[in-house]
């Protein structure tokens, strides 16, 4: 009966030694997912909160007239989240996007845009997946930014636009020129409300969140 | 009365056995395929995700290995053969929806923008689909089939 016994537990032994390694293994697995994939989905949730100070920004306005304007922007990224894990520094985006604005047949503001030049100084890997790689960025909420209807049309023809540009999905360019949008839409914010949208009169320096 | 109490003892532990093997290998399913999961999740946020397109690469074999050799432990657990090939489908599939969710996490958690909501879903479409496919199936199913063989030569 004992070695009945002793023979059993053994074969219980050899019987239960894979699954404990196996459920060992499987609580250590996910143990290590956890700060990756904690990391990976507070990456998008930094993006909301990110501070830029936009360093220069001029308007050409030689073609106004036509209802056109060229503007160039610098936006340096100051603290881009409190989150630790994208402390990128201060990064420096220079964009350079032309573009118009002008009625219709129907009478209806229509815009379209040009990006023509895209630069920045400082890089940093922030994310771990690779394909989401990008310099730094941002996005804005439209609800919490004061436009005008016509303003808000082109803001979401903007959007199509740079959409329209990156079907596939690559992020970067799209958040490189939400930042370029976040800062035409400060100086469309001080626009007076049905006014010129290009404004000659737009702050050297401006502090956003 | 040796042959009595070892009869009632088989008995005993057959019905044991009967009773626990559906949730055992229910767990086993699970826990392989949360196993799975993170080593596909992991791989990706290192950035090694394309495997089924560069296998030949130190970084991509290593996930893949490591499938392999979870898979035979998992057939291991799992003994026979109609478990195994039923367990392997179960694990893929979950492993295929624990990997999708965890790419999407910041969109279902409202992490994302909402600007981002379809790269984001149509990303974790892509990346998933080229992960898994060709070479994660096979890893599977070979490895499960090779831990059931072993499970039978070892016990």
């Amino acid at each position: 009966m004992a070695i009945l016994a002793r023979s059993n537990l053994k074969m219980l032994r050899k019987q239960n030694l894979p699954a404990t390694v196996f459920f060992a293994i499987t609580i250590i697995s996910a143990a290590t997912l956890a700060v990756p994939l904690w990391n990976y989905t507070q990456y998008y949730s930094a993006l909301y909160n990110f501070n830029y100070i936009i360093q220069r920004i001029t308007i050409n306005t030689s073609q106004l007239s036509a209802h056109m304007a060229q503007i160039n922007f610098t936006l340096v990224a100051t603290n881009p989240t409190p989150y630790s894990g994208l402390q990128v520094g201060p990064a420096q985006c220079e964009i350079d996007f032309f573009g118009g604005i002008h009625l219709d047949r129907n009478g209806q503001p229509t815009t379209y845009w040009e990006l023509t030049k895209l630069y920045i100084t400082k890089t940093r890997p922030i994310c771990p997946n690779s394909n989401l790689t990008i310099p730094f960025g941002t996005t804005i909420n439209p609800d919490n930014t004061k436009l005008s209807s016509d303003q808000y049309a082109a803001f979401q023809e903007f959007i199509n636009y740079l959409t329209s540009l990156d079907p596939k999905g690559e992020i970067t360019l799209v958040l490189i020129c939400h930042l370029g949008l976040q800062s035409f839409m400060v100086s469309l914010d001080i626009a007076p409300v049905g006014g010129n949208p290009f404004m000659q009169n737009i702050p050297l320096s401006q502090s956003t969140t | 009365m040796f042959s009595q109490e070892f009869q009632a003892y088989s008995s005993q532990a057959a019905s044991d056995e009967i009773t626990w093997k559906k949730p055992r290998t229910i767990l086993v399913v699970i826990a392989w395929s949360i196993i799975s999961t993170s080593i596909m999740l992991n791989a990706f946020l290192s950035g090694s995700q394309t495997l089924g397109y560069t296998f030949w690469s130190i970084s991509t074999a290593a996930p893949l290995l490591l499938l392999f050799v979870v898979s035979v432990l998992a057939g291991v657990l799992l003994a026979d053969i109609k478990s195994i090939v039923l367990g392997v489908f179960e694990a893929l599939a979950l492993t295929i929806f624990l990997t999708y969710t965890g790419i999407a996490l910041p969109l279902l958690v409202g992490n994302a923008p909402s600007f981002y909501a379809n790269a984001i879903l149509e990303t974790a479409i892509y990346e998933v689909f080229s992960m898994f496919f060709p070479l994660i199936p096979f890893s599977f199913l070979i490895g499960a089939v090779m831990g059931g063989f072993l499970e039978d030569w070892l016990f």
